[in-house]
């Protein structure tokens, strides 16, 4: 924030801004065990699904192996694979008896406060499907955008258009990334090969905050013109894809924009047969422009920012916003004022409380307006927002001084198998990205043991193994740990504010 | 003597053949050209005089063949064939062909080549039996026509057959090795099982591996082209950098936030690490109620700057929903 930043990390700094052109990151390896000969043999078709589909790690003709061994003895397979067992039955057709397919398809979220939760989708109940492009931010990184599909989920069966619109905490984002299983970033395979890449998934509301709050960036969500019945395939091949995809991602190259262009190019007929639509757009910008402007997308839905606001097609920037907050926190303060949300962060939460506590008009006058109260809550949620970043890069710097192998062997060897846990899943797995791990060839679930999900981070016990990870890791490097606990002691001073705070709200108004 | 009184004059030699005579027969008178006079007659391929003559011959079939020997070789020939009746009279006025050659060297012409193809079939057949596709298929031909060899359709078969196995084996190897075009021969070969076991499975396959490979180039292509594209980019960002407009205040912080923006990928947990870390430091907090706190983040700007926003709906939504 107001710090100076070093030019030293010249390098650094390229590898980063070439990864954010993008946006984008992704998963680890799991290589097939495929040895039984097939009878038949690959054709263009499979290949092509393959391509999109499939594992692409996987040599095409081992992959046809696998697939079809388990077209002709999995019960399950149709459900499991859909697109491939539509391409063996029309092949080959169908003697199997099949198992009926459940209703719905499940996606893997990834959630900031969640940690990981299964999904299952009702395809019957997604109306509608968006693209998602994040626009250029103020930073140079994010010039080209970013961009990935909205399903918008219903409520119900019988739900409103307004229903299902409004019904944006279910809505889920699905977004080709890359894996970056490491802390350190190669530019080179970035750029030509090396990352694999996966179709994620996270709960719109994340991705809103990422963008709009955590980058100031501009949202635009555009409808594509499908009908029901393209929907309801598309979410069970998404489904398909998010659970069996993984492909060489390059950060500029054959990124979110390139890959889901592919798909669609594949899955929609309309889009195939449009001519705008018959180059590949490695840029997210100009596909984004160029589906705008065709037949393809709802385009006029985006035609007046107010409206396309109201109704769920635009999500501006938070800056103004916050600067708003700002100015109206400095009217309502005397003397000495905040210059900048920098400036406002950039003091320690603690003193900013003390300093507004000793402000009594200040406080009085939060306690009865509410409009002021937001403003100043907005102001203590952002530096929350940018402490959990300066945590998380602390705690990244803690592992790049300390091999995170040998962390781990050390808390293992140090702390309780509940501590260890703590740390691997709340920690270690996150920093690395190897927490979102996907593609296991074993195609889509057909059902998930709560026990699968992560919730080790959300509960009271885990809390409180973490307390005793974070004493093993400064035991381990106390210098190296000591920028970590200034960040996480920052943090926690930061939600003490906002406790603070939204109980004086609950208090006076 | 001009034409009629020619005309005239012969009418009257002929009659006086025919008077003189015994009747019953016909006269042939052959004339030849000054140059090709001397040259011999021959009726029904009996020599009967020299050229130019007049002949009385038996009604009926007549093949006449007037021989002027040019060489040893070569001769000029004048061939006709005609039937006459009863007490007829004929003129022939003989224009001898071109030199050719005479059947006798016809024949030892025909002989000498004889003996050449089959110096060359033997040749060739040697060069089969090495392996030589080429003289595999030369053979089978010659067999098939008999053309230094005997005709001999069994033996044109195999050496078809050894052809074509051996040409399926070459374009295999070719196909394994990698060569598309040859993926695309070897597929028709298994298809029919021409020179390999046939296997439409096995035809299918060297098709889609050849479109595939194809595909693969065609990719490669694509990428060749895309890199320069990247790298046109990398060099715009390098040149970009180096004149200071790639600037740390377009990034909205420190070098720390570059870091973080690697991280900030995967979404994590870590709000509810801080509320461990709170725990640790200042004793245990209401889990329920950070999370709650920490929910309200993504919707607060949108409701304080637009409660009609579809956030701002959403979240009386939910809340409403949630309560």
């Amino acid at each position: 924030m107001s710090d100076k930043p070093a030019g030293a990390a010249r390098h650094c700094l390229m590898i980063l801004v070439l990864l954010a052109l993008t946006g984008c990151s992704g998963l680890v390896t799991q290589p097939q065990d495929m040895t039984r000969a097939a009878a038949i043999e690959p054709d263009a078709e499979f290949v092509r699904l393959h391509d999109i589909f499939g594992n692409n790690e996987v040599r095409t003709e081992q992959a046809f192996a696998a697939a079809h061994d388990r077209f002709l003895s999995q019960h399950d397979y149709a459900c499991r694979r859909p697109v491939y067992y539509r391409y063996f039955r029309d092949r080959l057709g169908d003697d199997l008896s099949r198992q009926a397919c459940p209703g719905k398809v499940p996606f893997r979220l990834a959630s900031a406060l969640e940690g990981t939760s299964i999904d299952w989708v009702d395809p019957r109940q997604v109306r509608s499907i968006h693209v998602l492009f994040a626009g250029q931010g103020e930073n140079i990184a994010s010039r080209f955008g970013h961009m990935s599909f909205r399903l918008v989920i219903c409520p119900g069966p019988d739900a409103s258009g307004s229903d299902c619109d409004e019904n944006l905490f279910e809505h889920i984002v699905l977004g080709f990334r890359a894996h970056v299983d490491d802390l350190t970033i190669s530019l080179w395979s970035g750029l030509f090969g090396g990352y694999r890449s996966h179709l994620y998934a996270n709960r719109f509301m994340d991705i809103y905050e990422e963008y709009a709050i955590g980058e100031f960036r501009e949202v635009y969500s555009l409808p594509l013109q499908l009908s029901q019945a393209d929907i309801e395939r598309m979410v069970v091949e998404l489904s398909d894809i998010h659970w069996n995809y993984a492909g060489d991602y390059r950060f500029l190259t054959n990124n979110c924009s390139t890959i889901a262009q592919r798909y669609l190019l594949h899955s929609w007929p309309a889009m195939a047969d449009a001519k705008p639509m018959q180059s590949l757009y490695w840029r997210p910008d100009r596909f984004f422009s160029k589906l705008r402007e065709s037949e393809l997308a709802a385009g006029e839905k985006l035609n007046n920012d107010t409206w396309a606001e109201n109704h769920g097609f635009y999500f501006p920037s938070t800056l103004p916003a916050y600067r708003q907050a700002l100015d109206l926190v400095n009217q309502s303060v005397d003397g000495q004022q905040f210059q900048s949300l920098e400036h406002y962060i950039a003091m320690a939460p603690r003193h900013r409380l003390s300093r507004a506590k000793a402000r009594a008009p200040h406080m009085a006058q939060l306690a009865q307006d509410r409009h002021l109260l937001d403003a100043q809550l907005m102001l203590e949620e952002l530096s929350v927002i940018w402490y959990e970043r300066r945590m998380v890069t602390a705690m990244a710097r803690y592992f790049e001084n300390n091999d995170p192998d040998q962390v781990s062997h050390f808390v293992k060897a140090q702390a309780s198998e509940q501590e260890f846990q703590a740390f691997k899943q709340c920690i270690y797995d996150p920093l690395a990205g190897l927490g979102q791990a996907i593609a296991d060839n074993e195609g889509i679930p057909q059902s998930w043991s709560q026990e699968n999900g992560n919730k080790t981070c959300a509960s009271q016990t885990g809390r409180a193994s973490l307390g005793g990870v974070f004493s093993t890791l400064n035991a381990l490097n106390a210098q190296d740990w000591a920028p970590v606990e200034s960040a996480v002691n920052t943090l926690a001073d930061a939600f003490q504010n906002l406790e603070f705070y939204s109980d004086l709200g609950a208090s006076g108004h | 003597m001009n034409k009629k009184l020619f005309s005239a004059a012969s009418g009257a030699v002929l009659l006086a053949l025919f008077t003189s005579s015994v009747s019953a027969d016909v006269a042939l008178r052959v004339r030849c050209p000054s140059p090709d006079e001397g040259a011999r007659i021959f009726i029904n391929d009996e020599f009967k005089a020299q050229c130019s003559a007049d002949m009385l011959l038996p009604p009926g079939q007549i093949r006449l063949r007037v021989v002027q020997t040019v060489d040893d070789e070569f001769e000029r020939v004048y061939e006709n064939e005609f039937f006459m009746a009863d007490n007829t009279a004929r003129r022939i006025n003989v224009e001898l062909s071109e030199p050719r050659l005479t059947p006798a060297a016809q024949r030892q012409r025909e002989e000498q080549r004889q003996r050449q193809e089959q110096a060359q079939a033997e040749a060739t057949l040697k060069k089969a039996n090495a392996g030589d596709v080429s003289a595999m298929i030369e053979m089978a031909e010659r067999y098939k026509e008999g053309t230094g060899v005997e005709q001999d359709a069994e033996a044109a078969q195999n050496w078809r057959d050894r052809a074509d196995t051996n040409i399926a084996s070459a374009t295999l190897k070719r196909a394994e090795a990698g060569d598309i075009e040859a993926m695309r021969q070897i597929a028709p070969l298994y298809w029919r099982g021409k020179g390999i076991e046939k296997s439409e499975s096995k035809s299918r396959y060297w098709i889609a591996r050849a479109s595939e490979l194809e595909a693969e180039k065609r990719r490669e292509q694509a990428k060749a082209l895309r890199e320069e594209q990247v790298q046109n980019e990398i060099d715009d960002i390098i040149f970009i950098e180096s004149t200071g407009e790639l600037l740390i205040e377009h990034f909205n912080g420190t070098e720390d936030d570059f870091f973080s923006f690697v991280t900030a990928f995967v979404l994590s947990p870590l709000p509810l690490v801080a509320g461990a870390a709170s725990d640790t430091v200042q004793g245990p907090t209401r889990t329920a109620k950070l999370v709650s706190l920490r929910r309200e983040i993504a919707v607060r700007p949108a409701g304080f700057s637009n409660p009609d926003s579809m956030i701002a709906k959403a979240h009386d939504r939910h809340g409403s929903l949630s309560d």
